[in-house]
């Protein structure tokens, strides 16, 4: 028991000082971005598209900690000229209370965004996809934009 | 070795780790602090008018990166309005540029009732500045403190508590 106590009370102690390894208020902000904020790109990574026949899904792989905002993404048809997606299929997000914003939605872990293709687009397509978000410890990145090549449909 | 002294060695061992590692990191963030010269930018005011970074010389110059699509950025703004109200006796001189377009700017600016200068600029050219500035991931709102010689004192990535802002300022005002 005495050794137990002795521990419980070592690890009070300790406590406080491992607390300052958190940025403090002063770090600067390479400081903080070298002790855990995620590029853009590992935070909300956006997975290599597939494509089955006329079915289309873009994925995200969301880092613990970052959040993607629904009404941020944006999907449009770079190539072939005239053709436009349908919305999405999108899977019911988290849904938060803003106080700027008011309700808005969010998606955390996987998120995939499914198309049905329209049946003429068969060949490749290339997209511009637009997405926004952000890290809970309050920190947003500004939107992305990333131009996504996707192969023709297997026959 | 007696088995009354392992739990008083242990308590050392421990204590010795914990200080070693707290100090570790104080003298690491304290090395870190930005110092020597904020780069020179020339940015645009919501009139269109440009607004180089000499014209607040002599100055506590708070530069705040925001956007409207940025809710931590918004979160924190009307702690940086009374700041500015607060300490602008003192020297205090806090401006705002914004990651975002014009419209949505000035629309954001009426609404939360911004009373120091908002600035306009590309995204890449503000980029470009926070990367500059330290901050590489590019993420809002970044917070710049710079003395009047125009050196960076310190900078802050994301927002502001209640609370820490004001302490933020006082540790540099004259």
């Amino acid at each position: 028991m005495p050794l137990i106590r002795l521990l419980l009370l070592t690890l009070g102690l300790a406590m406080p000082l491992c607390a300052s390894a958190r940025p403090g208020l002063f770090s600067p902000a390479q400081g903080l971005a070298d002790e855990g904020l995620l590029s853009v790109d590992e935070a909300l990574q956006l997975l290599p598209a597939t494509r089955r026949q006329q079915e289309l899904t873009l994925e995200w792989n969301i880092a613990p900690g970052y959040y993607l905002y629904r009404n941020q993404l944006r999907f449009e048809v770079l190539s072939p000229a005239g053709f436009r997606l349908a919305p999405p299929l999108l899977p019911a997000g988290e849904i938060t209370m803003d106080a700027e914003f008011g309700r808005v939605e969010v998606y955390r872990g996987i998120l995939g965004a499914r198309f049905v293709l329209p049946p003429g687009l068969k060949g490749p397509l290339k997209l511009r996809v637009g997405y926004q978000g952000c890290a809970d410890i309050g920190i947003c990145y500004p939107p992305q934009t990333r131009t996504v090549l996707i192969p023709a449909a297997k026959p | 070795m007696s088995q009354r002294k392992i739990p008083l060695i242990a308590l050392v061992l421990v204590c010795a780790l914990a200080i070693t590692a707290g100090l570790g990191v104080s003298v690491w963030h304290a090395s870190r602090q930005p110092s020597g010269p904020a780069p020179a930018f020339m940015l645009t005011d919501l009139s269109g008018k440009q607004r180089p970074s000499s014209e607040w010389q002599g100055k506590l110059l708070l530069v705040n990166f925001w956007a409207t699509w940025c809710g931590p950025c918004l979160d924190e703004i009307p702690e940086l309005i009374k700041a500015q109200q607060k300490y602008a006796a003192r020297g205090l001189q806090i401006i705002g540029p914004a990651v975002d377009d014009a419209d949505s700017v000035r629309k954001m600016q009426g609404k939360l009732g911004m009373s120091y200068p908002i600035l306009i600029g590309t995204p890449d050219e503000l980029l470009t500045l926070m990367t500059q500035l330290g901050n590489t991931a590019g993420g809002l709102p970044f917070t710049v403190l710079a003395d009047g010689d125009g050196h960076v004192i310190a900078t802050q990535l994301g927002q502001f508590n209640a609370g820490e802002l004001d302490p933020f300022i006082e540790k540099h005002l004259q």
